[in-house]
């Protein structure tokens, strides 16, 4: 690469780093005071004063963390079924959990809601939690990495007379940890920004989560949203620093797949 | 170098949890604060179109009351502050006024309507349903003196809380001292006790009964 294109190179990469981070500073700013009046008075306000921000943000640190642990659980024992097991109807089952995994959200919400209002779960924690931790996405991403993994490993684990248990823990989770940890980055952050879902099934708005709330919450109080905001990204941001190497290696080891 | 980063986003991850954590449990006990005391009073039916309240409850206009609704808050109910208009048809004594059969709600309840506060109160604010009769502005003052002479006894929780500060303070002082360490280390370890002061001071704070007019206008 020549000297005049690793310049425009780095041009255009500080142009893109700036667009995206700016909505990021701008958020920061206004929840500083709005109109130029700087204050902390918003900070006092959700960090002191009023607790239905923080009590909101714990609650829905505990929603993501169990649907992520969840999914992530029953997505590794089911892709490890569907490579260990081979019986009829097998690949018809993964081509229909493909099926739903590439429907839109929107378009299982009503089902969903005749299936839980049925079964009388209404307005719980149940309604968020069922339907996100069988969600397909994890259990057929993970049986396509599962694969790649010669059968071999297994076969001389069961010789030397490990159980299904033994094998799926100490053999196969270690090999699979980076797919393991993206895929519960990924169902942390889709299950942490969910909207459509809590306001469908949760007919009580002191239920709804925070990335809800932030929606509904009243636009003029725009320093308020701005903190909010910034509560927000907290969670987030520690994982993926703290797993940030992994989750690189696992979305590597998905482009490998192809 | 992966584990370096991993032990310092933890440590970050913690202090900012711990931080929040703190900060969620002084909120709470600051709203617990924050909340004013009423007494309310469903007055008293003198036939079936009148009936009667103090007159304290009449706001200044003399066209309306404040009542209490109950709403779900964040761990129990909550009460707020909504005006209502009323229609006053006669004075009787000097703290009764009689007032017609519009006061009703939509299910044909009369509202439980405000008669004391401990604080001047807006349409809109959470209040708190209290059994002790509110008196006089020179009363509640002398309520008020008497609830924060009664935090002397809290106060013998800062003797182990004063030690521990200087304990902190001693450690930053002698951080202070070794300049020959890094200069980051050095930054980090006086963020770090710093830290721990408004942990501790935040905690020890929200034990006291710090009076409404500091709370409202920090």
């Amino acid at each position: 690469m020549s000297r005049k294109d690793s310049v425009f190179l780095k041009i255009f990469l500080i142009s893109l780093a700036i667009i995206v981070i700016s909505p990021i500073v701008h958020m920061i700013w206004m929840s500083f005071g709005a109109e130029g009046d700087f204050s902390f008075q918003a900070y006092y306000r959700v960090f002191l004063t009023e607790p239905g921000y923080l009590v909101k943000f714990w609650r829905s640190l505990l929603l993501s963390t169990l649907i992520a642990l969840g999914q992530t659980l029953l997505s590794c024992i089911t892709a490890f079924a569907f490579k260990n097991y081979k019986m009829r109807g097998t690949k018809v089952i993964l081509c229909i959990m493909v099926l739903f995994m590439i429907l839109p959200i929107q378009v299982t919400l009503l089902p969903n809601y005749l299936l839980l209002n049925y079964l009388n779960l209404l307005n719980t924690w149940w309604t968020l939690l069922l339907p996100n931790i069988f969600a397909p996405f994890g259990a057929v991403w993970l049986t396509f990495i599962l694969m790649t993994i010669p059968k071999e490993y297994i076969e001389a684990a069961s010789l030397d007379g490990a159980g299904v248990v033994t094998v799926l823990c100490r053999i196969v989770v270690p090999m699979i940890k980076a797919p393991l940890v993206t895929l519960f980055l990924i169902s942390f952050v889709d299950s942490w920004n969910m909207v459509e879902q809590p306001i469908t099934f949760l007919q009580e708005a002191r239920s709804y989560p925070l990335s809800v709330f932030l929606v509904i919450m009243n636009e003029q109080n725009v320093t308020t949203q701005s903190v909010c905001g910034m509560l927000c990204l907290i969670p987030v941001t520690l994982l993926f620093f703290y797993y940030h190497e992994e989750f690189v290696d696992g979305i590597a080891d998905a482009f490998a797949l192809h | 170098m992966r584990i370096m980063t991993k032990i310092n986003v933890w440590k970050a991850g913690s202090a900012i949890f711990l931080m929040l954590f703190v900060c969620t449990l002084v909120s709470l006990e600051i709203s617990e604060q924050l909340l004013v005391e009423v007494n309310v009073t469903q007055g008293r039916e003198i036939n079936d179109l009148e009936f009667a309240l103090p007159m304290s409850s009449l706001q200044g206009d003399g066209k309306t009351v404040y009542c209490i609704e109950k709403q779900k808050g964040v761990f129990r109910d909550e009460y707020v502050v909504k005006e209502e208009n009323v229609s006053v048809i006669r004075v009787e004594l000097e703290d009764i006024i009689i007032i017609g059969d519009s006061f009703y709600t939509n299910d044909g309840v009369r509202p439980f309507v405000i008669c004391a506060t401990s604080y001047p109160i807006n349409k809109g604010d959470i209040v708190e349903v209290s059994s002790r009769k509110i008196g006089t502005e020179a009363e509640e003052k002398e309520y008020l003196e008497e609830q924060i002479r009664s935090q002397k006894k809290i106060l013998l929780v800062g003797i182990p809380i004063a030690v521990i500060c200087l304990f902190l303070l001693y450690k930053v002082w002698t951080c202070c001292v070794k300049v020959h360490e890094k200069q980051w280390k050095f930054v980090v370890k006086v963020i770090g006790y710093f830290f721990l002061f408004v942990v501790i001071f935040l905690v020890y704070g929200s034990f006291l009964d710090l009076p409404r007019e500091i709370l409202v206008h920090v």
